[in-house]
């Protein structure tokens, strides 16, 4: 069958911050690049990042200095980053801020002109010292602002854009050495094309979709997590996923922590303001983890409300009274009226724990290569293919992220990747050639879909892996629940092989993207819960109740998964090239 | 452009980066789009083609847009969003 085929030198899967990044970088020095985008490139969800990008411009402090950020980061991260990677992005921050800056990104600033610095959890001066200001933002609107500046620099660097394309699956080269491009599809048309490549860069973002709560749009599915996992890679940290622990039952709109600050309190479904009994002295201002798992205890023991399906503790207000809240907490009234249907002066908002960023993923080395790890138990870099941004995992963020440092991410390892496959082409980086069964075998999700003749519904079976994911993964982790969890799992990714796709048009055909964006999903889960099994002990946003402490000893390190449940370790890096390691201590703040 | 292709473009089309906008929209599209007049359906498309971060001060601060011919499907939206049985 003839496809209709491109030819490139580099093919970037996901337009958001760090997939527009790397495409710039590798656009301005003259390659041929294409970038495919399943929404248009600026509706990606870096633009939910409205906080800030957070480095060490030394602004706010002149005295500021990467490397407070670095440990800051070390620390935030529970010790599990990767301290040769942090290094390099907390180093490289400033010069790619300034980047930004000269192309145009409209920082907010102080009166002496310089970019505005604001402080931001977990930052501190001088290795645990005071806090520091660190965070740069343009108003409200950073995430926005970043995508903006990019998508024009890219279009005045003739990137090739297709937007509203579809990345379906990696095609393998004929001789197992590497990638030789990508299935794509188009969601205008169903048309379906063979995008050839020497090099192709994943940046497709996160997948809190797997779980029922999430703060992540509708488009987060951990599409490159899936095809990297199809094709044979593993994933690293897959059982770290950073939760917040008041968003809006059955929507995942957040509830900032203000609104308890004002005086607001949980309650469960007998009415009992349960945190004074996790934390007799904090109560409800105790730290997100503490809420969140106190939260998720209570739902366990059937103490919660059910809000339209969906287990869950309330958030009271109603006591500060109508002035109060109109004068205080105007947004957050707001908020519960349109994404509740409650007014919170009369009734309580209902809230449980709630996704929010993904801290695992595709295992990298610091130029954003993909790595996988061989029979043998040693890193094999992955010919040609890359990933960078909330996909990637060059681990940065380790355990648990910091506010502000996913910005940083994906523009630093954007440009890392970019500066990489740019040299790799100058040395002569080969474009593979795949048979017509290497085509076929990329196209057989595709293929499976548009042939079921009957079977599950795909929402159906999405929302049993997401409930399963939310109950048994989420923050309240314990061995019993997870293996019952985990064969839920099994039996739903038994069941997803025999579902049934009833849209069969071509046009604009959102059920079938949602059918291939499902089996993405599923791979995700099933990775997560089995890295989330393996690690026995709790660190960072990974809290077993049956291994409550850190465990140095013996869990210091990566835990790597394949799609088949393989699993495998890395050690976790601790030799920076130009500052000392910081070893483990206890994290407190 | 049939009908019903139309509304599985604008389907897609409410597909944003922020979840605030995917409820929103979507809810909007899904209970109440085939019951608007023409003249709002073509104001509701409109609406799709501006930039998110616009649109989520629009519809989730409720500031008012600069071009005044997008506010009443906006307030349309906000009604239906807020009232919502
Ligand atoms: C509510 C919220 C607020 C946040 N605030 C901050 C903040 O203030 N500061 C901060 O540093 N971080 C923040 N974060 C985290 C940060 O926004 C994300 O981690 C980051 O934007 C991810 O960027 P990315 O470039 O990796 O991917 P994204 O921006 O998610 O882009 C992914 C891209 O991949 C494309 N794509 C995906 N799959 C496919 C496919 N199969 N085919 C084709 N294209 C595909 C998409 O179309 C999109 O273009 C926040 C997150 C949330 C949820």
């Amino acid at each position: 069958m003839a496809m209709p085929t491109y030819t490139f030198d580099a093919i970037i899967v996901g337009a958001g911050g760090a997939g527009m990044r790397a495409a710039l970088q590798l656009a301005n020095t003259g390659s041929k690049v294409a970038l495919i985008s399943k929404v248009f490139p600026t509706r990606s969800h870096t633009v939910s990042a409205q906080g800030g990008i957070t480095c060490a411009l030394g602004n706010a402090d002149p005295e500021d200095d990467w490397r407070w950020h670095m440990y800051d980061t070390v620390k935030g991260s529970d010790y599990l980053g990767d301290q040769d990677s942090i290094e390099y992005m907390c180093k490289t921050g400033p010069e790619v801020v300034y980047e930004l800056e000269h192309m145009g990104l409209p920082f907010s600033r102080m009166d002496n002109g310089k970019i505005y610095q604001r402080p931001f959890g977990g930052q501190s001066k001088n290795f645990g010292g005071e806090q520091a200001a660190r965070t740069c933002a343009a108003a409200d609107r950073t995430g926005h602002a970043l995508l903006h500046t990019l998508y024009q620099q890219n279009l005045k660097a003739k990137t090739h854009f297709f937007n509203e394309w579809y990345a379906v699956d990696l095609v393998k080269d004929r001789q197992g050495k590497g990638v030789a491009g990508i299935i794509a599809i188009s969601i205008e048309t169903g048309e379906m094309v063979f995008i050839k490549s020497r090099a192709t860069i994943f940046a497709t973002g996160g997948a809190g979709r797997i779980f029922e709560s999430t703060t992540n749009a509708l488009i987060n599915t951990g599409d490159g997590v899936g095809m990297a996992l199809r094709y044979g890679l593993p994933m690293q940290d897959m059982e770290m996923w950073q939760f917040h622990p008041t968003g809006i039952a059955a929507a995942g709109v957040l509830v900032t922590e203000g609104c308890r600050g004002e005086g607001g309190y949980l309650i469960n479904k007998n009415g009992e303001r349960f945190m004074e009994r996790y934390a007799p002295h904090a109560k409800d201002l105790a730290s997100r983890d503490v809420v969140s798992r106190s939260i998720a205890l209570e739902l366990r023991e059937g103490r919660g409300f059910d809000f339209l399906g969906v287990q869950c503790v309330k958030l009271k207000l109603d006591h500060l009274g109508a002035d109060v809240i109109n004068l205080r907490l105007p947004g957050i009234r707001e908020l519960a009226m349109t994404f509740a249907h409650v007014d919170p002066i009369t009734s309580p908002i209902p809230v449980v724990p709630t996704c929010h960023y993904m801290m695992g993923g595709i295992p990298t080395n610091v130029h954003g290569q993909a790595i996988t790890v061989d029979a043998n138990g040693n890193d094999r870099i992955v010919e040609g293919l890359y990933a960078v941004g909330e996909c990637a995992c060059v681990s940065v963020h380790g355990a648990n992220r910091l506010g502000g440092n996913s910005l940083l991410d994906l523009v630093v390892f954007g440009r890392a990747a970019g500066i990489h496959v740019q040299q790799s082409l100058e040395e002569g980086l080969e474009l593979l050639s795949a048979s017509d069964s290497d085509v076929q075998a990329a196209m057989t999700r595709v293929d499976r879909w548009n042939a079921s003749p009957k079977g599950e519904s795909v929402f159906d079976i999405r929302t049993a892996l997401q409930k399963t994911m939310q109950n048994d993964f989420g923050v309240f982790r314990t061995e019993k629940f997870m293996r019952e969890g985990l064969q839920k799992l099994t039996d739903l990714r038994e069941r997803l092989k025999h579902a049934y796709l009833s849209d069969k048009s071509t046009v604009f055909n959102t059920a079938r993207i949602e059918a291939l964006e499902l089996d993405n999903l599923m791979e995700v889960a099933y990775v997560s819960a089995i890295a989330a099994l393996e690690r026995k002990e709790s660190r960072g946003a990974h809290s077993r109740e049956d291994f409550p402490n850190r465990d140095d000893a013996n869990w210091l390190k990566h835990i790597i998964v394949f799609n088949d449940g393989k699993t495998a370790v890395r050690p976790v890096n601790m030799k920076p090239l130009t500052v000392d390691p910081f070893q483990p201590k206890e994290r407190v703040y | 452009m049939s009908q019903s292709a139309q509304q599985a473009r604008l389907q897609w089309h409410c597909r944003r980066g922020m979840l605030e906008l995917d409820i929103i929209l979507g809810t909007f599209l899904k209970e109440q789009f085939t019951q608007l007049s023409g003249n709002d359906q073509n104001a509701f498309e409109q609406l799709l083609n501006c930039q998110d971060q616009d649109l989520f001060n629009w519809l989730v601060h409720k500031q008012i847009p600069t071009d005044p011919s997008l506010l009443p499907i906006i307030t349309q939206i906000i009604t239906h969003a807020t009232t919502k049985s």
